[in-house]
This record gives C-alpha cells, sequence and structure tokens, in this order.
C-alpha cells in the first residue's frame, strides 16, 4: 500500500514534482549522455590503436621484455624472434585469431633531396595486416604492395609530417639509413607509394612503413621483432591471450604474449583523464539533483507534518514513514531516471543525425565525431545512480520525520 | 447502568505540563480517572482546559511529567515506542476533529489502512472494510477520495478507520467541531449507536453542550483538573 500512496502523493503538488522530475532526468540524462561519449571517445581510440597498427595481441621473446613492455621503450633491441612462421602458423590455427602477422621495428635516417630526418620504421606483412583490419589511413598515393618486393625495387609509405620533413611525395626515392644487426650502417633506396597518417602529430611526424622483407634485408636479419595477432570480432581480447598462453609454452625460444592496452600508454592516459572528467561531472550533476530533490522533499514533507502526526497516531512506525518517504523519492528516481534515459536515447539519434564533429584533441589530426556509444548497462547504472541520489536527497526529510513528535504534528497548521 | 467491570483507562496523578519559551504552562494537573469497558466518556470543557492533552496521554501519544496512565492493565509510561505504537494499531483507534484522512486514498482505502498497518490479509481486509463502512453508512461512497466527500461524510470515513480494527476503546477529539449542528448530531448518534451496538468504549472530548447532554458520563475539566464526574442514565 505504500508504494501506492508514495505514487500518489507525487502528484498532490503536480508542478512541484514536474519540475523534480525534469531535473531527475537532466541528470540521468546528463550522466547517460556524457557517459556514452566517454564510451565512443574509448571505443574510437581502442579501435584507432588496434587497428592502427598495434594489434590486439603481440606475440614477443620474453628476453625482449627485460627494458620495457612498450613499444617505443625497446625500439632499440634487433629484431629477435627466429620460427616465426612456424610460430604464426600455429597462431592462426587457433578458433578466435583472425590473422596474425609479422613485424620489424627499427629506427634510423632517412634523406632526401638534401634533407634529413630520423624515423622510426615498421616493416609488415601488407596481405596479413588487412586480414587483420589493420587500416592504414593513406593520405595520397598507394599502400604497400602485398607482394614481397624484389631486391633493389623496396617502397615506403611515409608519415604526412615526416614526408613534409623530407619533402617526399609519391613517386620520390628517398635513400633510408639504418643499423644492421651486426651494427654497421645501410643505406637503401626506397620508392614513396604513399603517405599516410596514423591520427597523431608525434607518429605522423617519425613513421615509416615497409615491406617486412624490406626490412630484413636493411637489417639483415631473417628474424622478426615480434608477431601481431588479430581477434575475431566480439572475442575478448584477455580470452584469446589467455588461450595462447599453452601454445605458445615449450618451445626453444620462449615466447611471451601481451593485450594491446598493456602496450598502448597513450589509452591508459586518456582513459584515466576522462573518467576523472566523468566522476567530476558526474560528482556535480549528482550533487546538484540531492540539492534540488532534498528541497522538494523536505517541502513535501513539511507540508504533510498533520498527515504524519496522524498516520503516527493511528500506529504507522516510523520506519514505515520513513520508508513511505524513501519511495516517494525512489518514484522520482524511476520517473526522472526513465525520461532521463529517453533524453539520451533522443540526444544520441540526434547526433547520429547531425554527425557533428569536433575538433581533433591535443595531438590528434583529424576531427572526432560528437557521437555516443549506449550500452544497455548504462541505462542501468543512470538509474540506479538517479536512486542513490534520490535516496540522498531523502534523507533531510527522513531524518525530520523520524525527530517528529505526535503531539506537535497533530496540531501543525 | 451496570457498574464497570474492568478499567481500560486507570489514570493516576497524571500531571503534563508545557513549556512555551521560559513559561511553564500546566495542562494537566493531578488527573485521576477510570474509565470502564463499554463506557462512553464525555471530556468537557472549555478551550484549554486539558481535555486535548488528557486524550493524548491516554493515548501515549505523549508522555506525563507525573503519574500514570494504565490501558487494559500494561502502565504506557513503561512501554516502548514501538509497543505503544501496537497498541494505537491494535487496540485503539482515533478520531480528529479535523478528520485526517489521507487524501490521495479513497474513502474505502482510508479504511483499509489500518488494517494493512495491522498485517491482514486482503481478503479479510475487503471483509471488514465493507462491514467498517456499512457501519457508518458510507458503503456507497467507498470510491470517492475525501476532497470529493461531505464533512459529515469524511468524519464517518474517520469512525469507520477508528472501528475497523475492532479497538477496545475509540478517542474522538472534538469529532463534531468542524461540523455543522445537524450533522455534529447525526455523528454523535452515530458514535452512541456504535457503542451500543458493538460495545465498544468511547471517550470522547468535546466543548459541544449537545453532545454533553446526551452523554451517559460527563468529565469535567478546567485549568487541567477534574472539577466534575457526572453519570446519567440517559442517552
Amino acid at each position: 500500500m505504500l508504494p501506492l500512496i508514495a505514487l500518489r502523493n507525487l502528484a498532490r503538488n503536480r508542478r512541484r514534482t514536474l519540475l523534480a522530475v525534469l531535473v531527475v532526468a537532466a541528470g540521468s540524462a546528463g550522466l547517460l549522455v556524457t557517459g556514452g561519449f566517454v564510451r565512443y571517445s574509448f571505443d574510437g581510440l581502442s579501435e584507432a590503436i588496434i587497428h592502427g597498427g598495434l594489434g590486439h595481441i603481440e606475440v614477443i621473446p620474453t628476453a625482449d621484455l627485460a627494458d620495457s613492455v612498450l613499444p617505443s621503450e625497446r625500439a632499440g633491441r634487433p629484431p629477435g624472434m627466429d620460427q616465426w612462421a612456424e610460430v604464426r602458423a600455429t597462431i592462426e590455427a587457433q578458433p578466435q585469431v583472425r590473422a596474425a602477422g609479422a613485424v620489424i621495428q627499427f629506427a634510423g635516417v632517412a634523406t632526401h633531396d638534401g634533407r634529413t630526418a630520423s624515423f622510426v620504421g615498421a616493416g609488415n606483412e601488407p596481405d596479413r595486416m588487412r586480414l587483420m583490419n589493420v587500416e592504414t589511413r593513406l593520405r595520397a598515393g598507394t599502400g604497400l604492395p602485398d607482394a614481397p618486393p624484389a631486391q633493389g625495387a623496396d617502397a615506403a609509405i611515409v608519415g604526412v609530417g615526416l614526408a613534409r620533413a623530407l619533402g617526399v611525395s609519391p613517386g620520390d626515392t628517398m635513400t633510408v639509413m639504418v643499423s644492421t644487426v651486426d651494427g654497421s650502417l645501410n643505406a637503401v633506396d626506397v620508392t614513396v607509394t604513399g603517405l599516410f597518417s596514423t591520427g597523431l602529430q608525434e607518429l605522423d611526424a617519425r613513421m615509416l612503413q615497409v615491406h617486412l622483407l624490406s626490412a630484413q634485408r636493411a637489417l639483415g636479419t631473417a628474424d622478426v621483432t615480434s608477431l601481431l595477432v588479430g581477434v575475431i570480432d566480439g572475442v575478448p581480447t584477455a580470452q584469446v591471450e589467455a588461450a595462447l598462453g599453452p601454445v605458445l609454452s615449450g618451445r626453444s625460444q620462449a615466447l611471451s604474449a601481451l593485450g594491446w592496452e598493456v602496450r598502448a600508454p597513450f589509452y591508459q592516459q586518456v582513459r584515466g583523464l576522462y573518467l576523472g572528467i566523468f566522476v567530476f561531472l558526474g560528482t556535480i550533476v549528482a550533487l546538484l539533483v540531492v540539492l534540488s530533490a532534498a528541497n522538494t522533499l523536505l517541502m513535501s514533507m513539511l507540508e504533510r507534518t498533520r498527515e504524519f502526526g496522524m498516520l503516527l497516531a493511528i500506529g504507522t512506525t516510523r520506519r514505515q514513514l520513513a520508508g513511505l518517504m524513501m519511495l516517494e523519492a525512489n518514484w522520482l528516481a524511476l520517473i526522472g531516471g526513465a525520461a532521463g534515459c529517453a533524453i539520451g536515447v533522443a540526444v544520441s539519434v540526434a547526433l547520429d543525425l547531425l554527425r557533428i564533429k569536433m575538433p581533433p584533441p591535443p595531438g590528434a589530426v583529424d576531427p572526432v565525431d560528437l557521437a555516443l556509444m549506449l550500452a544497455p548497462g548504462d541505462f542501468a547504472l543512470a538509474m540506479a545512480a538517479m536512486a542513490v541520489v534520490l535516496s540522498v536527497a531523502a534523507v533531510p526529510a527522513i531524518v525530520r520525520l523520524l525527530r517528529l513528535r505526535i503531539v506537535d504534528a497533530l496540531g501543525h497548521v | 447502568m451496570a457498574e464497570p467491570v474492568a478499567p481500560v483507562f486507570a489514570v493516576h496523578g497524571l500531571s503534563r505540563t508545557y513549556t512555551q519559551g521560559r513559561v511553564q504552562v500546566p495542562a494537566l494537573t493531578g488527573v485521576e480517572l477510570s474509565v470502564a469497558a463499554g463506557e462512553f466518556v464525555v471530556l468537557a470543557g472549555p478551550s484549554g482546559s486539558g481535555k486535548s492533552t488528557l486524550l493524548h496521554l491516554l493515548a501515549g501519544l505523549d508522555q506525563p511529567d507525573h503519574g500514570q496512565v494504565v490501558f487494559a492493565g500494561r502502565d504506557l509510561a513503561a512501554l516502548t515506542d514501538d509497543q505503544r505504537t501496537a497498541i494505537r494499531r491494535l487496540e485503539l483507534g482515533f478520531v480528529f476533529q479535523a478528520f485526517n484522512l489521507v487524501p490521495v486514498l479513497t474513502a474505502y482505502e482510508n479504511v483499509e489502512y489500518g488494517l494493512w498497518l495491522g498485517g491482514a490479509a486482503r481478503a479479510t481486509r475487503r471483509a471488514r472494510v465493507d462491514r467498517a463502512l456499512a457501519a457508518v453508512g458510507l458503503s456507497h461512497r467507498a470510491v470517492h477520495r475525501p476532497d470529493h466527500l461531505s464533512g459529515g461524510e469524511r468524519q464517518r470515513v474517520a469512525i469507520a478507520r477508528a472501528l475497523v480494527n475492532d479497538p477496545v476503546v475509540i478517542l474522538a477529539d472534538e469529532p463534531t467541531a468542524s461540523l455543522d449542528s445537524v450533522t455534529g448530531l447525526q455523528i454523535v448518534q452515530l458514535l452512541f449507536d456504535l457503542n451500543r451496538s458493538l460495545g465498544t468504549t468511547f471517550v470522547l472530548a468535546t466543548h459541544d453542550h449537545a453532545v454533553m447532554a446526551r452523554a451517559p458520563r460527563v468529565v469535567g475539566l478546567a485549568d487541567g483538573r477534574i472539577v466534575s464526574d457526572q453519570r446519567t442514565e440517559a442517552r
């Protein structure tokens, strides 16, 4: 009976209830929209990282992780993975694996037309990268050919920033100088087939890619740095990472499998920053809703002081009255929260239709879509958050109720 | 009239003083009273004489400074708040001057509320609410909310609410004060009838002379003291 009374009590002062519902709806919609944008950003960033060249999982000799798990901090090591073709075949035999491709990380200096710039290079297998859904965002020219290049016919695609620094464009030939695994210098002429962007200015200014075979010839080795593994859509990376453990064990060369998140500190930093902002904004929203709803509930309680006195006089316990107040608060949370969820969906649909672009984030090249990614759990979370917030907002009214003297309440005008 | 067989209320040396700012206002002083089962007792007196204070103390809504209220053999002051609440819920009925119905509930639901508090089953509730509304002649108004009922009808709903638990005692605080004289008399007659037909004890506070004139026992109060206690056979 109390839920019924609580619901009907909300209809007593419709204007005040409507305002409270709007505040709660705005709060839950705010949380939902902010959370949806954060989720969209995380998803976009993780996809960009995974499909931008990092892969879901990297299989690498354990010895090469002695210094660091971060690719940038172990780039100076010479390729050390032998028997990689056999390992690759074993990995690709796993049902959750889309494809695996060998890569060589290297660094050196490139020159063209009297200009010189240092670079960070990656040698890879273009056909397998494509199978793994690793996308190269070409800005000009064409990508690397799938076929291994013949001796003296090496090709490269160059980051747009590095291309500007060197003054190269598709069709130009530049010289790449690297240190071989023996420690001697080697220079290779490569033809630029295209320019690409990683999406990050810092990387665009330093990156170039060549075919795996070109890198191996330049470095004088048949080994590779590691194997990148692409996981089938929908399969959790951690699950495949765990499944690869037994597959990789027992080999003459100890190998480790690393998920993408541990190799992407940038993602962790962005995630930490966004979550911090989300929590900060969420706290402010929750505080505003608490203050507004607390005022509404306290007003509602004070207006009904005599009624509460009567209810206590005829045998209602204070716990039951506290429950009544809590129910009213949670009805507001339910109605307002549901309205907020509807608003969140409407905003999401509107943003999809309007296709609004946001300026590139710091360090990034491309504008980002202003869009939301709403998961079913987000709605439940927004509703639960409002239930908690409204329960907190009911506390002042409940405290007042618990202190009510029945005789005074019955005489209240 | 037969002698009371056992007191429902036994009040001894009851005193209550309110503090208003720095002023001590004695509301009741040394009240002695005994109410037997089945009695209809009117507490009479002008405003400020202590009628409502005495009713509140009888119901355990307030605590005396001195003295004791023994209800059905139990000293109310010695009980916990929960125990007093249970007594009000199951053994006492209340009728207030301003009706004090829950405005968002229908007449039926207002009456049902007390039973719900007591944990009665739905079928039991229905039977007893129907019976209580019939007893006050309001079965046809069961689905109406208080704001669609006249003052007399609202007070009848309040009486039905007080009756529905089959209480030992019904306490009524100025039940006719918000009604016109004709309706007030109808309500008082209803209370007399219920007292006679159900045997429920009534303690009613009023300064309505028409009520006093028809009451079998009138306890007069003035300045917080009992100044008279008159019984009559007439009703």
